[in-house]
């Protein structure tokens, strides 16, 4: 079931990385969030760890649902350009996505033997840490750089759930509160600039 | 002097199945061909010394048989010059075929210490002793790949071998190419073994790369036989994957799997022979009877010419590896050696294989596109040109030739088990091991993978069933009597003209879009538009000119380089005398510091010290103060 | 055996129907009144029905290359898992000769468009071609990556194996892989994204731009090829990665299998409703996609083995 979740999670980041339109980028983000959701909450599960499953249930509701939304509403206030093209050529990416996926499964092999528990897990979620700053390269918009700043952050706390078996609750939330700040900080930020036009 | 072992004898089979088709086309091509005795004597002498190359047994002869066929080939080329650009066809072939030869020289200097007369067995003690073995077979792969070309050294190519008359044209491609490989197998298989895990890699990166660029070149061609000629480079890239992947089981000793891989590339390599011969007489037989060799100016010629459109199909389907045509079963084989990839320890090699696999699957999928593209605009639709419409069938000695060839191809699907014991045999005798009983455990019907489990395919029956199906469905259709009018269909609602049906052009038209990155095309587009208007239009020109990239990049700027060079010693020999001198001081410096450095004492302090005190002679001595 | 020539039977009759259902799928979704489910038998009893109309400007090729699409397909179908557990099912014919009979069949179609001299055609023909290269690399390296979870290449082995040893432990190599395949199956059948089968306007066409010229019993032949080849996919993408319910007894097993043909007739009818069609250009993207998801399951069924 993990290994279906954290495919799923996979998948969902590579058709982000395909996708020309935002809305659809907005889904596959609320999609890949949801996978991470699902997964705290298979893994909280197994290993009776209540803080994970309140995680993970803030995770579905914060990222898969809160976020988007609030994205979504964003870009039609400010209208945002919908038809984001990613820079780099499809025909490079097809090429260049599976190098990735190798380069970072050979470079985490040495992490990989120092970690006992989920070892393999560890090296998809720097794979997708790669993938996503690949997301933030290849789109010159804000919005899909914001989405590519939000999946950094996802593959971030696959790795917190997968490699550590959750960091410490406080943590967690810490980091929700932070993400809520840069929404809110993008937020602003978008406001003064209409404020100055 | 001469050697029949079982590798000799099959390229002799090879050279004989490519050539005595070629020899009753060729016959029926001489009235053609105004220098007569010319072209026959080098013909002659240019299958002679193929047949030679391939039983020499020492390294004098070899040369010899080498130079021989070399040399005549570029003669052939010469044989019928109508425009300045066979002639430099030629000159670049001249100069490529003797890059090699040059490196095929040092090679066995080194090997055989000097005595050329030496035999290849008694080479391989030399060349064990070799300090440093990766250096022959650098000289090896220079050699041999340049005359197969394979790329980066494939550019000479596509120019050299259109340009010959067409039965010297399938000759070339046809059969030439592969007495290189021959000449890989002997003396990588003989001499040079065992290998190290690079060698193989090597080998297999080219071949990847060199069938993607052929295909993808091919598809943007329009003149059709640089079209076909491309397809060969496509077809060698092939061989060497297969020829690779043994080389890196061999390493890995999976015996099995290396045999396996080396039979699938002989066995490629007999396939090639077979439907590039052919598609090069029936590509001849076209430009023979429209004296034209772009395809543009086909079309509609099935009606004409059937018997030609037949052979260009049956060896269209093979070339594109579709089922049950032999091309499609070494491709199987091949692949089926990339896929036991599996079966490897190494993991960083086994995660390299699949972007092989990609390589090799796209370039069968382009294949397709081509060929579709080379025999519906030759064959299908209306004329294109006054040329085309006149065309007939050739001449029944061209024809013959034509329909042996096909035979050899359908022998090679028909008899696949008889051959591939023979190439079995091979390999057993250079020291492989066996693999013929694991191919073919239960007899001739089914052919087994022997790495991945369950990789079966059933060359016979999938013949005979599709035969079997196809018949009674047209038997159903003609015992119903379905009434059948020959009239106008739609078309658009146009009369279909010539100039409305798709061009070779646009029909790679997507698929060139796609590889713009790649082909940075020249693109001309005249429009004579009417009264201001975007969309009406009196008359309008489009051409796109593909220049290979890597010509381009590699060729000309190596030629710039040469030529900066050359200026520059020039201007230093003849009019700077003090310079010159200094010049000699300064390598005679070179020279001892560096025999000091390197053979008598290695230190970094005294290595740093000659460095700077050889920096400040050049800076004093040569390159003087600035004015 | 007789198990085996029921299915043989089974899908040849499903074939129509499940396009004529994708189509009243559709046309529900768009609150239009649904065709019936037996609207491909009717065309093509009225198609059998006609007079054959061959352009003048056509060749031989016209004449065979008809029955030489259709065959393939035809003898591609004896091949195909079977359905039931201990039905008999083909063990000589691996993947990639699947996939060769597939090619050889378009490769006459191909033909077959650029033979008429219309323009039409020779777009088509350019456009399938340019699709059907961009498939192979894809096609491949998924047969690749099931066959090392179904320990087995051989198409109808492969079934039986994934059947009795569903891949719980390569979960996310498995999911990949069908993934991969589900964009295959759209853009090999010419499916909404990639191709629209029912219009006819220049800018959309692909397959039907090759057989505009044809009428009579050739359409018809050439019609329930494309829906064979919807069933093959379809069967090949049920027995592959649904690989459940062949444990039961003939009938139950067999209304399983069925259902699940309908239940992939549905999504890719919920995909082409839900999506446009996409610009010739920008399909390299979605097969792109479809390559990449091929490789990404090799490599975790590589490093990670899972």
């Amino acid at each position: 079931m993990v290994d279906f979740l954290i495919g799923l999670f996979l998948a969902s980041l590579i058709v982000a990385l395909f996708t020309t339109r935002l809305y659809r980028l907005l889904l596959w983000y609320s999609l890949n969030s949801l996978t991470l959701g699902l997964l705290a909450l298979t893994i909280g599960s197994n290993i009776d760890d209540d803080g994970m499953l309140v995680t993970g249930v803030i995770t579905i509701l914060i990222k898969a649902v809160g976020i988007p939304y609030i994205l979504k509403n964003l870009s039609q206030k400010f209208h945002f350009v919908r038809q984001i093209t990613p820079e780099i050529k499809v025909q490079y990416a097809i090429m260049l996505v599976p190098a990735i996926l190798v380069f970072t499964f050979y470079l985490s092999e040495p992490i990989v033997n120092m970690i006992h528990t989920n070892a393999n897990y560890v090296a998809i979620s720097i794979s997708s840490l790669f993938l996503s700053l690949l997301l933030m390269m290849e789109h010159s918009n804000v919005a899909p750089k914001i989405i590519g700043f939000l999946t950094l952050e996802n593959s971030l706390f696959l790795l917190g759930i997968t490699a550590t078996n959750g960091m410490p609750m406080l943590v967690e939330l810490g980091i929700f509160f932070d993400l809520l700040m840069a929404i809110v900080v993008i937020n602003l930020l978008f406001h003064k600039e209409e404020m100055k036009v | 002097m001469f050697i029949f072992d079982t590798l000799s004898l099959v390229f002799v089979a090879l050279i004989l199945l490519g050539s005595i088709p070629n020899i009753f086309y060729s016959t029926g091509y001489l009235p053609h061909i105004k220098r007569k005795m010319h072209y026959q004597i080098h013909y002659f002498a240019f299958i002679g010394s193929m047949l030679g190359v391939v039983v020499s047994a020492n390294a004098l002869l070899f040369l010899f048989f080498w130079e021989i066929m070399s040399l005549s080939s570029w003669q052939l080329i010469l044989t019928e010059v109508e425009d300045k650009s066979t002639i430099k066809a030629a000159r670049f072939y001249f100069l490529m075929t003797h890059f090699g030869f040059v490196f095929l020289l040092l090679f066995f200097l080194i090997v055989s210490d000097g005595n050329l007369e030496l035999g290849f067995s008694a080479m391989q003690l030399i060349a064990s002793k070799f300090a440093y073995p990766s250096l022959l077979f650098f000289f090896l792969l220079l050699g041999f790949l340049s005359k197969a070309g394979v790329v980066p050294l494939h550019v000479w190519l596509p120019y050299a071998h259109p340009a010959a008359p067409s039965p010297v044209s399938a000759l070339m491609s046809g059969v030439m190419l592969k007495v290189a490989i021959y000449g890989m197998l002997r003396f990588l298989l003989d001499v040079l073994y065992p290998w190290p895990l690079e060698w193989g890699i090597v080998i297999l990166s080219l071949g990847a790369l060199s069938s993607l660029v052929g295909v993808l070149y091919a598809l943007s061609e329009h003149d059709i036989k640089a079209l076909l000629a491309n397809h060969s480079i496509e077809n060698i890239g092939i061989i060497l994957i297969g020829f690779g992947m043994g080389m890196i089981f061999d390493t890995l000793h999976l015996e099995v799997l290396s045999s396996f891989a080396f039979i699938a590339a002989l066995f490629h390599t007999f396939n090639h022979m077979s439907f590039k011969s052919l598609l090069f007489m029936s590509a001849g037989a076209v430009l023979h009877q429209t004296h034209t060799k772009n395809m543009e100016k086909y079309g509609g010629l099935i009606k004409a010419m059937p018997v030609t459109a037949f052979a260009f199909l049956i060896a269209a389907i093979s070339i594109s590896a579709l089922p049950p045509s032999n091309g499609f079963l070494s491709e199987w084989m091949i692949f089926q050696s990339l896929l036991s990839s599996s079966h490897m320890e190494n993991i960083s090699l086994k995660l390299a294989i699949p972007f092989a696999i990609f390589a090799l699957a796209m370039t069968g999928g382009l294949a397709i596109a081509c060929f579709v593209k080379a025999y519906g605009i030759t064959f299908l639709g209306l004329h294109r040109s006054t040329n085309a419409k006149h065309a007939t069938e050739v001449n029944f000695l061209m024809k013959s030739g034509m329909v042996l060839m096909a035979g050899v191809v359908l022998s090679l699907m028909l008899f696949t088990p008889f051959y591939i014991e023979w190439f079995d045999k091979v390999f057993v005798s250079l020291g492989r091991v066996s693999v013929y009983a694991k191919i073919f455990p239960d007899g001739v019907w089914h052919m087994h993978s022997v790495g991945m489990h369950g990789g079966m395919v059933s060359p016979l029956v999938l013949l005979l069933s599709l035969l079997a199906i196809t018949a009674l469905m047209l038997f159903a259709y003609r015992l119903f009597g379905v009434k059948t009018r020959v009239h106008k269909t739609w078309a658009c609602g146009y009369t279909s003209s010539a100039k409305s049906q798709y061009s070779a052009t646009g029909f790679a038209g997507p698929i060139r879009r796609f590889f713009n990155w790649l082909y940075r095309p020249d693109e001309h587009f005249d429009k004579e538009s009417v009264a201001g208007h975007e969309t009406k239009f009196s008359s309008s020109h489009y051409e796109v000119h593909v220049q290979p990239l890597f010509e381009r990049v590699f060729y000309q700027s190596i030629a710039k380089l040469t030529n900066t060079i050359s200026y520059w010693v020039y201007r230093l020999a003849h009019f700077e005398k003090t310079r010159y001198a200094a010049m000699i001081f300064n390598i005679m410096l070179l020279v001892l510091f560096s025999y000091r450095l390197f053979s008598h004492e290695f230190s970094w302090a005294l290595a740093v010290f000659e460095i700077l005190v050889m920096m400040t002679s050049v800076k004093i001595l040569i390159i003087g103060d600035k004015k | 055996m007789i198990l085996y020539l029921l299915t043989l039977v089974l899908l040849v009759f499903i074939a129509p129907i499940l396009l004529s259902y994708i189509k009243a799928v559709k046309m529900v979704l768009l609150f239009k009144r649904p065709i019936s489910l037996m609207q491909g038998y009717r065309n093509f009893s009225k198609l059998l029905t006609k007079e054959t109309i061959i352009s003048k400007e056509s060749s031989a090729i016209t004449h065979y290359a008809p029955f030489l699409v259709l065959s393939p397909l035809l003898v591609t179908m004896f091949f195909l898992p079977p359905v039931v557990e201990g039905a008999y099912y083909v063990s000589f014919v691996d993947a990639f000769t699947i996939t060769g009979l597939i090619s050889l069949s378009t490769f006459f179609l191909m033909l077959l468009g650029l033979d008429s001299a219309s323009a039409f055609g020779g777009m088509g023909s350019s456009r399938e071609a340019f699709i059907s290269a961009l498939v192979e690399p894809a096609m491949v390296l998924t047969i690749f990556s099931v066959s090392l979870m179904a320990d087995n290449l051989g198409v109808g082995q492969a079934g039986v194996n994934l059947a009795q040893h569903f891949p719980k432990e390569h979960m996310a190599s498995y999911l990949f892989a069908g993934i991969s395949f589900f964009i295959l199956l759209i853009a090999e059948n010419g499916r909404i994204p990639v191709d629209n089968p029912e219009t006819h306007l220049e800018l959309t066409m692909v397959h039907e731009a090759m057989i505009l010229d044809l009428s009579g019993v050739y359409l018809a032949i050439i019609e329930s090829a494309s829906s064979i080849k919807f069933v093959i996919f379809a069967s090949l993408f049920a027995s592959l990665f649904m690989p459940f319910g062949l444990e039961f007894s003939a009938p139950i097993a067999f209304v399983i299998f069925i259902l699940k043909l309908f239940i992939i007739a549905t999504f890719v009818a919920l995909l082409e409703v839900n999506t446009a069609k996409l610009r010739l250009f920008k399909i390299p993207n979605l097969l792109g996609l479809s390559i990449v998801f091929a490789f990404l399951s090799l490599i975790t069924f590589y490093v990670l083995g899972a």
